[in-house]
């Protein structure tokens, strides 16, 4: 295992060489402006990866991203309407698994004057937070988040209906997803997880997987925005209707459940003293467990998430989080859980601090994040360089560190699945 | 106090020395005011397409592609710009919007298009590299006037030839830089930056302009790292000036859906 990915990454090296030689002799600016003087409907482009990563600890597979990638992005754009279609074709060794994937296939109109809709699957995003969500409750992909592939995987998709209204004074933006869109949560598989009916960490075979309440199998999400600009002011009012969107409640034969949820939410950003300043907050209500006396089902919560940011040097960017998140009807939880011991505190806080650094004309990024949980004591570190040497190639590589002082909180449980990783990838258009 | 008091009688050494040069001739103020207008105001609004290419010191070569729109909300003040890259493969889809304050700090937001983010950047140093080349953002959007003292001091049959010191709190790399201005299109033909050792070490030069409507409008640009041999053309295209693009364009509408009837040709 360890010897394939040396080769691996020999091969990428040799591969990257051998471009680089090829690129120095080419020079064709004069009249390329890769299209012809009509102004064509139709863009495509894409690129090849391939991914590997390596233990740090002993682990009985050599590392949790073994992949190589195709994608390739087409787009078509009229003056009232555009598509675009995102498809890639995945090998991913780590599971044995083929597939062939539609990342996004999406038709966007204008209705009239103000409003506009996009319709298919499509990725979406909102709110103020940096690998924190409070209010943005699409769909992310753990698995991604943690083995290192690109920053774009970490959010999923969703088959849903997007509106937007743009008023004098203020915008709306509303999703529908007629079918619930749950993370892909750690399953046990790639990373080892805390069961804390043996309490241990160690791989689960077969994965876990979730479920809805049956009576609600059948229904979607709604997700709303509120927004404008008052001057450089953006301030945001969030709505959602749905489910906890990781499975965080069990039935009565223990599987996993994704209990009902719906939240409101709110956010504000602005410059200030030369940097960014943004606090967002959010109130989830747990829609059958109000009174928080059934242990199996999820507390409603609340969270506030506060964050600076500022150039530092030049090319330098530091920026700063912290999150607060309050457990509701605390003393019921405590009194109905079955292991009083295991529940987490009220209160959770965590700190986030993240270094960028541009080098070698921005072709050299150096990007360092740190999570510190205060309430369990846990921490995450992320390492990532990403070297673009042309327009073509692209090589990322980093190292993502986990521990904490108990194995059942969260960074805790990955306390012997530190990891290194790199990447390769060769663009086209 | 004292500092704006020496200002002052550096402002007004300056305009003596340029009416004893310049004789019946524009003053400083005039043609800085003309240079800015000509190079960064030109019609209410504009739209263009534009390509750059990046050369490094070993001639490895890059290329960046995009479509631009501007909004001039007052007449050199306050503006909104759109910047839509359409290559290379890994920047195609973004947009950047900047509102461009003279009294404050820029508002700039990038939407990345492969998580359907609206990111707001953090108002830094304009003099940083735009998008991997060798402009600033400075050179893009424009240097505020009032951030240097200018100074006459030459004067010849094509160019006025002027000399700008950055102002006490101002944190530039250059200690000052040298424009020609062209008299008849007052186009800065030349701007070279020198660092506190008195060395050339950036020059920005005008390759091509051409008169469209009505406006003498830069069509090919160069900027040239004079140390290490690195520099970065910009060449324009399809320009067209006064649309009347309504404001509400530069909004995050625009982000997140390009205006197809603004940008076409």
């Amino acid at each position: 295992m360890t010897q394939s990915f040396r080769l691996s990454c020999v091969a990428i090296l040799c591969c990257l060489s051998g471009v680089v030689a090829a690129q120095s002799a080419d020079d064709d600016w004069d009249d390329d402006w890769g299209d012809s003087e009509e102004q064509s409907p139709w863009t495509w482009s894409g690129f090849v990866e391939a991914a590997q990563g390596r233990w740090l600890d002993s682990q009985p597979t050599s590392g949790p991203m073994q992949e190589w990638r195709a994608y390739l992005d087409l787009g078509y754009e009229q003056e009232v309407f555009r598509f675009q279609i995102k498809t890639e074709a995945l090998y991913d060794s780590f599971t044995d698994e083929k597939e062939g994937r539609l990342r996004e296939a999406w038709l966007q109109t204008a209705l009239g004057e103000q409003w506009e809709l996009k319709v298919g699957r499509q990725v979406i995003s909102w709110g103020t937070g940096d690998l924190l969500f409070l209010n943005d409750l699409f769909p992310k992909s753990w698995p991604s988040y943690l083995n290192g592939r690109d920053d774009v995987y970490l959010k999923q998709s969703v088959d849903g209906i997007r509106i937007h209204y743009y008023g004098e004074a203020v915008n709306l933006d509303a999703v529908w997803m007629p079918r619930f869109e749950p993370d892909e949560f750690l399953r046990g598989q790639r990373f080892p997880l805390y069961l804390p009916s043996s309490q241990s960490v160690g791989f689960i075979d077969p994965p876990l997987s979730a479920f809805l309440p049956p009576e609600h199998e059948d229904d979607g999400e709604l997700a709303l925005r509120v927004f404008a600009n008052l001057g450089s002011l953006e301030w945001s009012l969030f709505a959602y209707n749905g489910f906890f969107k990781s499975p965080t409640g069990f039935d009565q034969q223990g599987r996993l459940i994704h209990y009902p949820m719906h939240s409101l939410g709110a956010s504000v950003r602005d410059n200030l003293a030369g940097g960014l300043v943004s606090a967002e907050v959010v109130h989830y209500v747990s829609k059958e467990d109000k009174e928080g006396t059934d242990p199996l089902i999820p507390n409603s919560e609340s969270r506030l998430l506060l964050s600076y940011e500022k150039q530092i040097a030049n090319q330098t960017t530091l920026s700063s989080q912290l999150y607060f998140e309050r457990t509701h009807q605390y003393d019921a939880l405590l009194a109905h859980s079955l292991q009083p011991q295991q529940e987490s505190d009220a209160w959770q806080r965590m700190v986030t601090v993240r270094l960028v650094h541009l080098a070698l004309m921005q072709s050299l990024e150096t990007n360092l994040m740190a999570f510190y949980s205060m309430a369990d004591d846990d921490y995450h570190w992320r390492l990532k360089m990403t070297y673009r040497m042309n327009d073509q190639w692209q090589l990322s590589g980093g190292g993502y560190w986990f521990g904490g002082k108990q194995a059942s909180t969260f960074f805790g449980q990955l306390d012997s699945s530190d990891h290194l990783w790199l990447r390769v990838r060769y663009r086209f258009d | 106090m004292l500092k704006r008091f020496f200002d002052g009688q550096k402002w007004l050494l300056c305009l003596l020395l340029v009416q004893s040069i310049a004789h019946a001739e524009l003053t400083v103020e005039q043609i800085i005011e003309a240079a800015n207008a000509a190079s960064y105001y030109p019609g209410d609004d504009a739209r263009a397409e534009a390509r750059m290419k990046i050369v490094d010191a070993q001639g490895r070569k890059q290329m960046r592609q995009f479509m631009m729109l501007r909004q001039d909300v007052e007449e050199q003040g306050a503006q909104n710009f759109m910047v839509v890259f359409s290559r290379p493969a890994d920047v195609k889809g973004t947009v950047l919007l900047v509102n461009k304050h003279i009294d404050k700090d820029d508002d700039r937001w990038l939407y990345l298009p492969g998580l359907d983010l609206v990111k707001r950047i953090a108002a830094g140093d304009k003099r940083t590299s735009f998008v991997g080349s060798h402009f600033f953002y400075e050179d893009v959007s424009g240097r505020l006037p009032s951030y240097d003292h200018h100074q006459l001091t030459g004067n010849d049959e094509q160019h006025y030839i002027l000399r700008s010191e950055p102002k006490a709190d101002q944190q530039v790399a250059f200690a000052h830089y040298v424009s020609k201005i062209n008299k008849q299109t007052m186009l800065p033909d030349e701007v070279v930056y020198f660092n506190d050792k008195g060395k050339a070490y950036r020059k920005v030069e005008i390759v091509q302009t051409k008169n469209i409507d009505g406006f003498n409008t830069v069509t090919a640009a160069k900027v040239s790292d004079l140390i290490s041999g690195a520099y970065t053309q910009i060449q324009f295209r399809h320009i067209k000036y006064n649309l009347e693009i309504p404001s509400t364009i530069f909004s995050e509408r625009s982000l997140r859906n390009p205006p197809a009837k603004w940008l076409k040709r």
